[in-house]
């Protein structure tokens, strides 16, 4: 996989917030969507327009990496170890969250618990959640994956 | 700021696969997969659908919160 639509699977969620708040142009939600949902290669230039603050935080961590902010190695830290410390610290975006909502907006492990359509009953710490499967339609009960607001973002192997 | 505003339930389809959403300013759809979801739960949606119920002081607070911005900044 590409790096800009393994990002793009992580960022995925944040883009139905941004078309609540009226941050996005309808027509540029839905090329976003078919990417995400489709794999399609997103120019690097738009999802560092689009996701903005995400990409800022990302070069941060890819200095300290001595990387490229586009790998795959500074993209799974960003998001599970850096975006969640900063959602934990009150950090730019994650002020005045409430404890319910950093649950939901932090990337973390979940458990299978059941597969229902295109969705997924999972178990993250001690809450239910029910998020789509649209990028892991080969996850199962029993199964870990990684869960961010209302998606599975990929599986855990391992 | 990248947290999504609780609403209300205010509608539940008898086979339970729908709810109707309050957002003060408006209703909306959702549909209810593997969660027991009732009148008067706050609700987190997201791409149509529930994703969690959360707490009803918590929500409240959300919604204050995001209601004294949006009236801040316009």
């Amino acid at each position: 996989m590409q790096e800009e639509q393994y990002f793009l699977k992580y960022a995925w969620p944040c883009t139905w917030v941004k078309k609540e708040r009226g941050g996005i142009s309808e027509d540029e939600f839905e090329m976003l969507k078919n990417a995400a949902e489709k794999g399609v290669r997103v120019p690097r230039a738009t999802l560092e327009r689009v996701y903005d603050v995400a990409c800022k935080h990302m070069r941060r961590v890819a200095k300290e990496m001595r990387k490229d902010m586009w790998s795959i190695a500074v993209i799974d830290r960003y998001f599970l170890e850096e975006h969640n410390r900063m959602i934990d610290e009150n950090e730019d975006f994650a002020m005045k969250l409430t404890p319910s909502l950093k649950k939901l907006c932090k990337c973390s492990k979940a458990k299978v618990l059941g597969v229902i359509d295109e969705f997924l009953k999972v178990e993250v710490g001690r809450d239910i959640r029910t998020v789509s499967a649209v990028f892991v339609p080969d996850a199962k009960p029993g199964d870990t994956v990684i869960v961010h607001y209302g998606y599975a973002v990929k599986m855990i192997t391992s | 700021m990248c947290f999504t505003i609780p609403g209300k339930v205010v509608f539940v389809t008898k086979d339970t696969s729908m709810a109707t959403v309050d957002y003060g300013s408006e209703m909306r759809e959702a549909k209810v997969i593997g969660q027991k979801i009732a009148v008067g739960d706050y609700v987190i949606v997201q791409a149509h659908f529930v994703v969690q119920k959360i707490p009803e002081k918590e929500a409240l607070e959300s919604i204050e919160m995001f209601t004294c911005k949006k009236n801040s900044t316009s």
